[in-house]
């Protein structure tokens, strides 16, 4: 049997990210889903969104829209994010360079590292005019325990 | 989010932020941030208690005070992490540029030892 599922269309911009990072964070936590997965799904979300408002449209973002759908499973969260930007696929992105010195340390490219590392798996796919994002957080209660 | 000056005198800054550090989180702060820690250039501690999220906005805007107060001979040090913020960071590799300590003591000795 589907557990709870939450959809949102949002706008592609930084309005429509933090309206939607509330909504996730409160139906996450509110499903019972613990600390650390209620986070990682949050941490996924606002670094994926960023992405495509930033990169993923040419000119304005604001008039596009972004499908976000948040899926509660037994052992999992998995969240889906689709829009019709241009094609990009994170995981062609190389992986930044997390064991450089401070002064070495450029300014960015961590939120996709953090992503690919925290998640249980991502994974992209191209369907006509869409990219699909699909990542999957691990949400096993005993997780996290010492 | 918010941000609290806990001290800021002669010897080192010591601020608290509180809440979200997301997006928002940092357009909140980001600028009173750089004020206290960045551009009065003493050593820093960065409580981190009752941060609750820590995303890569304000992952750069540590890494960027960080990197200013490097170049002021001064330190800055990440005090007291929740355990999930804590394996963000150390997932970003922050464990390798900048102290993160979980006893203040500590933290303070770290920033006294240039």
């Amino acid at each position: 049997m589907a557990g709870p599922s939450l959809k949102i269309k949002m706008r592609s911009d930084l309005d429509g990210l933090s309206s939607a990072a509330r909504s996730i964070e409160d139906f996450v936590a509110g499903s019972g889903v613990p600390s650390r997965a209620c986070y990682i799904v949050g941490l996924s979300f606002e670094e994926l969104a960023t992405n495509i408002i930033k990169y993923g449209f040419e000119g304005d973002s604001s008039s596009r829209e972004i499908d976000v759908e948040i899926a509660i499973e037994r052992e999992r969260v998995v969240l889906t994010l689709e829009d019709e930007g241009r094609e990009f696929d994170p995981l062609s992105v190389p992986e930044p360079e997390t064991a450089a010195a401070l002064d070495d340390r450029e300014i960015g490219g961590l939120g996709l590292h953090l992503v690919r590392r925290m998640a249980e798996s991502l994974s992209y796919r191209r369907d006509g005019a869409r990219n699909i994002l699909k990542v999957s957080v691990k949400s096993d209660p005993e997780e996290g325990r010492p | 989010m918010e941000m609290k000056t806990i001290k800021s005198d002669g010897d080192y800054t010591h601020v608290a932020l509180s809440g979200r550090l997301d997006v928002d989180g940092v357009q909140e702060i980001e600028l009173k941030f750089a004020g206290m820690v960045a551009a009065r250039g003493k050593p820093s501690i960065v409580d981190l208690t009752e941060c609750s999220f820590l995303a890569s906005m304000g992952m750069r805007m540590l890494l960027s005070s960080a990197k200013a107060l490097r170049a002021k001979g001064a330190k800055l040090v990440l005090y007291n992490p929740q355990p999930v913020v804590l394996e963000a960071l150390q997932t970003a590799g922050f464990g390798l540029i900048m102290p993160i300590e979980l006893d203040f003591a500590k933290a303070i000795g770290l920033l006294k030892n240039e």
